[in-house]
């Protein structure tokens, strides 16, 4: 038998796909603006890796942003409590999720059985989000994966004080005219973000062990300026964006 | 449609309609506005209106904004707005009574920006026992009712003022009644008639409401005959989901209704709150014995306080805990609006209070237009969580 999870996101499409055991298949792809369609193609990506079609999946559970749009889903559940399963089905000793995705940034704490017991979500502001780093790196004219290399080699780092993305960005225009490095300015706009984070997360007991999950978690950046505002270590694994996904499988394989 | 839904709709478009049409809806009345949970309607209706609370719309002029700090909540920015824009100049005046500084700053302002309706205010002393606190009340009670004498130009006779009492002690009771059904009202019916309630002439209201709770009797009564336990029946409140969670919503005024649609949606339902407007606006009978403005002085004194207001024996959150526990609820939403400082403070004991208490809770927060999908994020996870 298997069970797919669909976590449809404020900027990307998850699937995972799972067998009685273990994940057998995962797929991200962009969102875009047909929820729907989103929904569709990469859970079919997903099922392609496999050689399986929609008639195998026993059950279908959605998440995300988008969760009520993704087609013929059993039930739908939200992203915190998926990405709180999900985190404990990949290391049953988390205790502290922060997920911070396209649009939106959570802590989740998690007990014993991967069950969430609290959580704070960013208010409706993309400072701390993967939105607040794209629109960053476009304007520095980087990509995603060089932004987030730049900012671990910068040797110092600029203050970014607004806690507004575009406040943040004249912010960071101003350092651009004053001729700062732009390391400097990438690694000052990736504390911007953790020092957010952070602070929000704050908000519940932050205990080991702390793992990131979502988009933002594949930027190395945020993670390490978490690590030293957190002072703790924080777990980064290869399924952090699909932690999501990999929950609301677990969902469907309930039943 | 069934009677109870007749009268739910009557409720919902009473609520969505603008104030400039109050008075064709309501031929035989004389609206007047007031801003605040300590206005004496009472006192207004004795002589001659219809307090109606200027609960915030939807949409604004955006002239508030040259006379108001980008920090004013909404409840205040709109009631200027609206004002600025014309809607409020069928009122034949707005009440003001200390809840908090936006609210003082607003009264302040009013008669200097706003033509018409003229303003009226009524001080409210801030610590509820102390041993002035009713000799300057009452003064300030006496004081208005001069002014409106003056106003309209007759006397307020203690018997009309009797009369008033008696038809809102009806309202209140009326309400209480809807309280104790609220686990069985179907999706934000408590919400669309708690809102009627100050939206209507009460003499209008009561009836209808009367009407209401008759109806929601039989319905219960009906689930009891076919075995269906009426508190939960899923088949009577529409819904696939077998275990309701049983919420507490606690904020300013009275809520945004996107906040009761969601928690619906999402298979909870609200027993009761601790809102301005609120359960503790209705829980007491102004006494009907003795001189009626003294009662009315007692009754003001006596409700569980605002959180600008003290009162050593009645603290809110030894309150809300005794309500989280008598309607077994199963968590508390905290409904905040944006930039209201006090209720913003008050958020923090009373979460310290439930934190001890093992009781869960959550903070959303109000904006002029809720950001729906942040909400039902918020509110479904929240409901996962404590066990739906």
């Amino acid at each position: 038998m298997h069970y797919a999870g669909v976590d449809v996101g404020a900027i990307t499409a998850k699937a995972a796909l799972l067998d009685d055991n273990e994940l057998v298949a995962s797929a991200v792809i962009a969102a875009g603006y047909n929820r729907v369609e989103a929904a569709r193609e990469v859970l079919a990506q997903a099922l392609q890796q496999v050689g399986l079609a929609r008639e195998d999946i026993a059950r279908l559970v959605a998440t995300g942003y988008g969760r009520v749009q993704v087609p013929n889903a059993d039930r739908t559940v939200t992203e915190i409590t998926c990405h709180g399963r999900g985190s404990h089905w990949l290391c049953p000793d988390v205790r502290t999720v922060i997920d911070i995705g396209g649009q939106d940034s959570k802590g989740i704490a998690v007990n014993g059985v991967g069950k969430v017991v609290d959580f704070v979500m960013n208010d409706k502001c993309a400072a701390g989000t993967g939105r607040f780093l794209e629109v960053m790196a476009h304007a520095l004219e980087e990509d995603l994966a060089r932004f987030a290399e730049l900012s671990l080699s910068a040797q110092r780092r600029v203050a970014i004080s607004s806690t507004c993305t575009v406040f943040a960005e004249s912010e960071v225009v101003t350092h651009i005219a004053a001729g700062a490095p732009k390391a400097a300015i990438i690694a000052g706009i990736h504390e911007a973000i953790a020092a957010r984070v952070a602070s929000m997360v704050s908000h519940i007991p932050v205990r080991e062990v702390v793992m990131l999950t979502g988009g933002v978690a594949r930027n190395g950046g945020v993670a390490r300026m978490l690590e030293e505002r957190l002072e703790r270590t924080i777990l980064v694994l290869p399924e952090a964006q699909i932690t999501g996904a990999i929950g609301a499988a677990l969902f469907a394989r309930d039943g | 449609m069934t009677r109870s839904d007749e009268i739910l709709s009557t409720f919902q478009d009473i609520g969505e309609m603008s104030l400039r049409n109050w008075r064709e809806r309501f031929p035989d009345y004389r609206p007047l506005g007031f801003l605040s949970g300590y206005v004496p309607e009472e006192l207004f209706h004795a002589a001659g209106f219809s307090p109606v609370f200027l609960l915030h719309g939807r949409e604004g002029c955006g002239h508030a904004q040259a006379h108001l700090p980008g920090f004013t909540c909404w409840v205040v920015r709109s009631a200027l707005d609206r004002a600025l824009s014309g809607e409020l100049s069928a009122l034949a005046g707005v009440a003001f009574a200390h809840t908090c500084d936006a609210v003082q700053a607003l009264a302040d302002l009013w008669p200097r920006v706003v033509p018409n309706p003229p303003a009226l205010y009524v001080a409210m002393p801030h610590h509820l026992a102390a041993p002035a606190a009713r000799p300057y009340l009452l003064a300030e009670l006496q004081r208005l009712r001069e002014r409106l004498e003056q106003i309209t130009d007759r006397a307020l006779s203690d018997e009309a003022l009797r009369e008033s009492i008696a038809l809102h002690n009806r309202t209140r009771a009326l309400v209480r009644q809807l309280y104790e059904v609220a686990d069985r009202l179907p999706a934000p019916a408590l919400h669309t008639a708690l809102q009627a309630a100050f939206l209507m002439p009460k003499e209008v209201y009561n009836p209808l409401m009367a009407d209401l709770l008759d109806t929601l009797e039989a319905h219960a009564e009906l689930a009891l005959a076919k075995g269906e336990d009426p508190k939960g029946s899923p088949k009577f409140l529409g819904s696939q989901h077998h275990h309701r969670p049983r919420l507490f919503v606690v904020g300013p005024e009275l809520a945004d209704p996107t906040l009761y649609q969601v928690i619906a949606d999402a298979g909870g339902r609200v027993v009761g709150d601790l809102l301005d407007l609120g359960q503790r606006y209705f829980a007491r009978a102004v006494g009907e014995t003795g001189g009626p403005l003294e009662a009315l002085a007692e009754h003001t004194l006596a409700m569980l306080p605002t959180p600008t207001k003290y009162h050593p024996q009645r603290r809110r959150e030894a309150h809300l805990l005794d309500m989280v526990s008598a309607g077994e609820a199963d968590g508390v939403i905290f409904a905040r609006q944006k930039f209201c400082d006090p209720h913003g403070f008050d958020v923090v004991t009373l979460k310290t209070a439930l934190d001890k208490a093992n009781v869960p809770h959550l903070l959303v927060e109000l904006e002029q237009t809720p950001h729906i999908g942040q909400m039902r994020t918020r509110v479904e996870a929240f409901l996962e969580m404590i066990g739906a």
